[in-house]
């Protein structure tokens, strides 16, 4: 007998085996999910991180306003309409559920950029000091007070944007058109909170179907998405300028926000 | 077809020589089917690469070599202390003679054991080998003499096993 005859031989007879292909599968997908969301909480709190910290290393306003998320006032004439309606350079891009895939909107848009910024901007400076009574917001873009002042956001999405610097903080509102039904939705978001560091949990109020993440970026910060059945996709984020502190605005209002009528692309 | 059922229909083909070349790497059925699940996961993280390979068991076969290589390198396996002795069930008939080659196997180091299987039962020349192994075809040559040299030195002459 040689040796190849004799390890033929001695494999001749294997036990049964107690690997299952289903269960393999089924670890590294949860192995996958896992990665993904460690992931994504990562992404988040460096994003959070970011935009808590460049406030702080901008150069200080000549007139002694405190620092924007925007450097030089020469960007302040960029915001105005027509302008704001040019797709702004991401580093001022200020926004939750920037990882949103682009996608067309389920409703055409019939509302010109101009006209939009100018009406959500109204509708936003008349919101705020009744949703967030007793806060004092400055433009993120350039350090104004009030009015409010939108922008187009980046990127494939038709959609606006706008930043605010608050006391101890800074906060900011994304509307867009809705790529997805809330029903769709619903499934991401369940899908997304369904292990346990995501941090998050949906929400269904009103028909709107909501994706609310708090505790992000190290335990100072909130997001708030809602997909409406008029169409229109909210966002609003939050975020404490120093990790440990409370945030500036609380996830009942920024839900509040999200769900007001009058910030919609299909007035 | 999915890939997912591409990757049924590789593994359900497969199995059981894997299994069988990583017995006889590492002496155990358990160890064996630990080592197997290993290659098989790891299949499955690159399957849409391996997917696509002209020689995927070549590939499937230089991960289970690169399992069995790293498990014999984890410390905790050099120490086997025990105050009870396992449990043995043989089959009478060809018990002794498969003790015997898997013994003898035993007392090779892993990676002269891992160039016996490779040129003996999964019958690969030694190109094909040096690949598997991640060396040189002179290495391989070297480490298959030695390990039928230190085979010789524990039979004797007339032995079933003399090669």
């Amino acid at each position: 007998m040689d040796l190849t005859q004799a390890m033929l031989a001695a494999t001749a007879n294997p036990p049964p085996t107690g690997i299952d292909v289903d269960q393999l599968i089924t670890g590294e997908r949860r192995r996958t999910r896992r990665l993904h969301a460690v992931t994504g909480v990562a992404v988040a709190a460096a994003l959070a991180a970011g935009m808590v910290a460049l406030p702080q290393l901008l150069p200080q306003k000549p007139s002694g306003q405190s620092p924007g998320l925007a450097p030089p006032s020469t960007v302040a004439a960029a915001t105005r309409s027509p302008a704001a309606c040019v797709t702004p350079s991401p580093t001022v891009k200020v926004l939750p559920g920037a990882n949103v895939p682009a996608e067309p909107p389920l409703v055409p848009v019939t509302e010109s950029c101009g006209a939009a910024i100018a009406r959500l901007s109204a509708e936003l400076t008349v919101l705020l000091p009744r949703l967030i009574p007793g806060v004092t917001f400055t433009n993120a873009r350039d350090g104004s007070p009030l009015p409010a002042r939108f922008e187009k956001v980046g990127g494939q999405q038709i959609g606006y944007t706008a930043g605010f610097n608050l006391p101890g903080g800074v906060m900011s509102v994304r509307t867009e058109a809705a790529g997805d039904i809330p029903a769709q939705f619903r499934a991401f978001a369940e899908k997304e909170c369904g292990v346990p560091e995501a941090k998050c949990r949906p929400a269904t109020i009103g028909g709107s179907e909501l994706l609310i993440r708090n505790d992000v970026a190290g335990g100072y910060g909130i997001d708030v998405w809602a997909v409406r059945p008029d169409g229109t996709t909210l966002m609003a984020l939050t975020r404490a300028r120093d990790p440990g502190r409370p945030t500036p605005v609380t996830e009942q209002q920024l839900i509040d926000l999200v769900m007001t009528p009058e910030l919609t692309m299909y007035p | 077809m999915s890939t997912e059922q591409a990757y049924r229909d590789y593994v359900a083909g497969n199995l059981d020589r894997l299994r069988r070349t990583a017995y006889l790497l590492c002496g155990d059925w358990h160890l064996a089917d630990d080592l197997t699940s290993t290659v098989l996961v790891k299949l499955l993280r690159h399957w849409k690469r391996a997917a696509a390979m002209e020689h995927r068991d070549a590939y499937v076969r230089r991960m289970l070599m690169s399992a069995w290589l790293d498990e014999r390198r984890r410390p905790w396996r050099r120490e086997s202390s025990t105050d009870q002795l396992p449990d043995r069930t043989a089959a009478a008939a060809d018990a002794d003679r498969r003790l015997d080659v898997l013994s003898l196997l035993a007392g090779l180091p892993p990676r002269r054991r891992a160039v016996l299987v490779l040129r003996y039962f999964c019958d690969l020349s030694v190109e094909e080998t040096a690949q598997a192994l991640g060396c040189s075809e002179g290495t391989v040559k070297s480490q298959a003499a030695r390990a039928l040299e230190s085979l010789r030195a524990g039979l004797e002459e007339g032995d079933p096993l003399w090669i």
